[in-house]
């Protein structure tokens, strides 16, 4: 951290920008730390808009849901929600194929090696004609079959966890009710001066159009790609990651739905690109996420109009982004929370999870007097941490593809990798070896998802998996299929769940 | 050309090759020879202290019962740190679980909010001491496994067991010997392919013997001199060991800082083990003094490998590093070491992958380990030349990280393949006289009087479960 340290009490957080990052913070940080005796003052403008587009979620939603505070069934009936399961992958691995990233394990252990080396013998005992692995998880053949309950207990073959598909924007809407409730201040305005300390540099107010000056001890910049604070007023730097994903075009239109509301995303991949289907309760979201280089914005968005299940319920809107991350999320006394910090494409739903880590990461280390500079460094060390792991994932469905022949796809496939992945990829291939980090979002089960939902297909296994004669392995992989189906049957279907828990989107309960 | 591993030969010192081998009889195929070649020279009166329900004694199927049965092992809760803090203090360290927490605010940062309302900021230890549940079982001479009910304080709890390394070796060779092809000798050497990979050991004897995969804990079969690095500059430098009577008092293993040396001792049911952890400054007399005249003495220069798994040749244990015994660092680091070659033996001759994933979880793991079997010469607070010099000189940088962040506001950071859990480090950076600066705002967020019934309510529970708990010997008789 460059500058003077300013020891001085925090009392004052003023939060820059409205929109998901900017309500999550609100909700998060109000219910956290207001008793504490902390003023939380969020500036946005109408005139503003956001840009909305995440509408998918990971599982860890349900604990930032639980910190602040938020009653699920009234969450879901606010904001349109459905459950999600997983992602599903089509045409990834190759044309006409898919598979789903469930929100859940694989099999249970039936010997000393991982349950995956004992599926890999059984398909190359068959020959390849064994049950997709797939069939090995619990939410993937619910969410297939179209069913959901919540999960009842921690461990065991029937264990798995579930997020929501919801409105963004009636997600914050949601948020903005809950924390002014909590004591959060709106102020409604444009922001068109940033003033500084005299000593130290730190950002002492943010001044309104109509004069209205708000001053605070910490600043949450959640003010979206513009990034008002972290990098136009305090030009942190940006490391740009285009050359891995580069991605750095969408187009976003809702529609409306007509065909079954699934318990999960859908990601399908396209010629410079992919499409998105988010299922909500009354519509659905669809995007599609393509590299300039390889597409115009005109083919790219009748691409997506072209492949829509219902009729478009508004024009098309396209969005513009780069790959990468602030090179610091916090610096100085400025927070940068949601786009303002970074941006990896939502193939696997992770902006919201992002904003979320950011929030939950500064609740943790909430200055007390002054932003110290060993709490910064944490906070910095934490995030790099999570945006560098989360991109080597995303980086593994792109050049794990087998969609040969085109241009984008075969550049992918060929494109120097950063370490850390070419190791992980390395050692899946050769040994069925998987990353086995403790901590962060995307543990074993979803690197194995794509690792084998991608065809990937170690070289070689486990030795322990072969002490376990041929036929007790078809045996126990016999068992588990079949618990799993019989589990399925008894679920409730998907939308009479969401009827059956009161969490019925109520149109016009939300502003 | 790359073929099948067909045979795995493991070669060291008795004491460092059958943690590995059991683990690998136990869990390899009957397709894969294992060949144990068994160097029985001594390394001295060794013993170690380690967690009972640990992954590696559940993949062994081993418990507390066969533990004690099987090598004559003394159970505990925790172990006894001494002089530490000065001549004549004491404080007991034990691995520990979560206490519950308070809308998400762990129970520490609301005594340190109460203790700022009092103006005794610097009295964390004290004020804490009755929320270190596992630690006062431990010092009360409590036994117990944990309790499977998660709001049970016995949850809790992380037994472990002291050890004589000899007999806890004997009970391990017993339960494998019978999958290894054994052979007694000292490996000399290596004759290599062209390739550069190992394709026999040279046996002491004269003869080879050949295998597709080497485990050497011997640290005979040859390695770069820039794979080592140099850990800790001071401690422990070269080892002193002795076996004398049990000492009946002595219910904890006990680790005593002296002016420049550390002193472990660890009781087992029959006997008392004692290591002393010498600096370059720690005289002959200090050893005489302190062990007797018939000392074992091993010299030991603290270090580790950067990355123990080269080609077709992975060395573990002393081979590897050598951490001394402080908390019992060699022997957490030789179990973990075990069970990371299990979960990533290899298939093939060609094993580059799996040697390079290899030592990327090793190094993590070691950090997890040195970290923590280290914290204490760092945090040290004794006066003199010896320890004021080891407080100057920088730690681990996660060790740093970790000391910082509590000192700055009582969290302690969690890296990949920690040793020890959040709740033991928390509990071990307050003994060793931490009151973080700043006072958690999710604490001060929580009124005073709600804190203190909580508080109290959580001390009346810790207090109810520890007088229901069994007395070391009592349960130690049962399980025998």
């Amino acid at each position: 951290m460059s500058g003077q340290f300013n020891n001085r009490a925090i009392k004052r957080v003023v939060i820059v920008g409205g929109g998901t990052a900017g309500w999550m913070a609100a909700a998060g940080l109000s219910r956290a730390l207001i008793g504490a005796g902390l003023s939380i003052t969020l500036v946005e403008s109408e005139a503003i808009g956001t840009v909305g587009v995440g509408e998918a979620t990971l599982p860890q939603i349900r604990d930032f849901n639980r910190i602040a505070g938020i009653d699920e069934r009234e969450m879901m009936a606010r904001t349109a929600a459905t459950i999600k399961l997983g992602i599903e992958f089509c045409d990834w691995g190759g044309p006409g194929e898919r598979y789903m990233h469930p929100f859940g394990t694989y099999g249970e252990s039936i010997g000393p090696a991982p349950f995956h080396h004992y599926w890999l013998k059984e398909r190359a005992a068959k020959n390849g004609e064994s049950k997709p692995f797939g069939e090995y998880s619990f939410p993937i053949a619910a969410a297939w079959d179209g069913r959901f309950e919540p999960p009842s207990s921690g461990d065991g073959l029937l264990a798995y966890n579930y997020a929501f598909q919801f409105d963004a924007g009636l997600y914050a809407a949601y948020l903005s009710d809950v924390s002014q409730k909590a004591g959060v201040q709106r102020k409604e305005g444009r922001i068109v001066e940033v003033r500084r300390e005299q000593t130290g540099g730190d950002i002492a107010a943010v001044v309104l159009e109509d004069g209205t000056v708000i001053e605070g001890d910490l600043f949450v910049d959640c003010s979206g790609f513009r990034a008002l604070l972290i990098e136009q007023e305090l030009q942190t730097g940006f490391d740009d990651w285009s050359q891995w994903l580069p991605c750095n075009r969408a187009w976003a239109v809702p529609c409306e739905t007509s065909a079954e509301t699934v318990p999960y995303t859908r990601a399908t991949a396209r010629d410079a690109g992919w499409q998105w289907r988010i299922p909500l309760q009354h519509r659905v979201g669809n995007g599609h996420v393509y590299c300039d280089r390889y597409s115009s914005d005109q083919d790219a968005v009748d691409l997506l109009m072209a492949n829509l299940e219902g009729k478009p319920i508004a024009d098309p809107r396209q969005l513009f982004f780069t790959t990468g991350k602030r090179r610091q999320m916090w610096n100085r006394n400025v927070v940068a929370i949601g786009l303002s910090g970074g941006f990896l494409e939502p193939l696997e739903s992770t902006s919201i999870d992002l904003i979320q880590t950011g929030i939950l990461n500064l609740i943790e280390l909430f200055p007390q007097d002054g932003c110290a500079p060993a709490d910064v460094a944490e906070y910095n060390r934490l995030m790099d941490l999570e945006y560098g792991r989360i991109r080597d994932f995303l980086l593994l469905h792109y050049v794990a593809n087998q969609r040969h022949g085109l241009p984008f796809w075969d550049d992918m496939r060929s494109m120097e990798l950063p370490e850390s992945l070419a190791e992980k990829l390395e050692a899946f291939r050769t040994r069925g070896l998987t990353p086995d980090y403790s901590e962060g979002l995307f543990l074993l089960q979803s690197w194995l998802s794509v690792f084998i939902g991608q065809n990937v297909i170690p070289d070689t296994l486990d030795p322990r998996a072969e002490a376990m004669p041929d036929e007790e392995r078809t045996a126990h992989l016999a068992r588990i299929h079949s618990s799993i189906e019989e589990g399925v049957k008894r679920t409730e279907e998907h939308l009479s769940f969401i009827d059956q828990y009161g969490a019925r989107f109520r149109q016009g309960s939300a502003h | 050309m790359s073929k099948p591993v067909e045979t795995i030969v493991v070669a060291g010192r008795t004491a460092d090759v059958w943690p590995v081998a059991a683990l690998l009889a136990r869990e390899l195929p009957d397709a894969i020879a294992l060949h144990v070649v068994e160097d029985m020279a001594s390394d001295g009166a060794l013993a170690a202290t380690v967690p009972i329900a640990s992954d590696y004694h559940a993949r062994l199927e081993l418990d507390c019962s066969d533990l004690i049965t099987g090598c004559d092992a003394w159970p505990s809760l925790g172990s006894a740190m001494e002089g530490w803090m000065g001549e004549g203090s004491r404080f007991v360290t034990a691995p520990s679980g979560t206490l519950p927490m308070v809308g998400g605010v762990a129970l520490h940062h609301l005594v340190r909010n109460m203790i700022a309302g009092q103006g005794q900021d610097g009295d964390l230890a004290n004020a804490f001491a009755p929320l270190r549940f596992a630690a006062r079982a431990a010092e009360a001479g409590k036994m117990g496994l944990p309790s499977d009910a998660p709001e049970s304080p016995l949850a809790m709890l992380g037994p472990q067991v002291s050890v004589g390394r000899e007999a806890y070796t004997a009970m391990l060779r017993d339960r494998c010997r019978q999958r290894c092809t054994i052979t007694a000798g000292k490996v000399q050497g290596a004759q290599r392919g062209d390739d550069g990979s190992v394709t026999a050991v040279k046996l002491a004897d004269g003869s080879l013997l050949a295998g597709d995969f080497f485990v050497d804990c011997s640290g005979n079969i040859g390695v770069s001199e820039d794979q080592i690095s140099e850990l800790v500059p001071f401690l422990p430098h070269w080892i002193a060991t002795a076996e004398t009577a049990k000492d009946q008092a002595q219910t904890l293993p006990t680790y005593r800082a002296l002016d420049d040396a550390v002193l472990v001792s660890t009781p087992t049911a029959i006997k008392q083990f004692l290591a002393l952890a010498c600096s370059a400054q720690t005289s002959d007399e200090v050893i005489a003094k302190t062990l007797g005249d018939h000392a074992g003495i091993a010299d030991s220069p603290a270090h580790a490998m950067v990355s123990p798994w080269q080609n077709n040749v992975a060395r573990l244990g002393p081979a590897s590093a050598q951490l001394g015994p402080i908390l019992s660092a060699d022997m957490a680091l030789l179990q973990a070491q075990a069970l990371l070659l299990a979960d990533g033996l290899p298939s093939r001759t060609d094993m580059q992958a799996e040697a390079k994933a290899f030592n990327r979880k090793h190094a993590e793991a070691l950090r997890g380990i040195t970290d923590f079997a280290f914290a204490p010469l760092y945090l040290c607070t004794r006066k003199g030349e010896f320890w004021e010099a080891m407080r100057a000189a920088p730690p681990p940088a996660n060790l740093q990280t970790r000391i910082d962040q509590f000192s700055s506001r009582g969290r302690v950071p969690s890296f990949e393949r920690d040793h020890a859990d959040q709740q033991t480090w928390t509990e071990l950076l307050i003994q060793f006289g931490i009151t973080p600066q700043q006072i958690d705002r999710r604490a001060q967020a929580i009124p005073p009087e709600q804190a203190s019934r909580i508080l109290s309510s959580i001390r009346a529970d810790l207090e109810r479960a520890l007088t229901g708990m069994t007395d070391q010997d009592a349960y130690f008789r049962r399980m025998r």
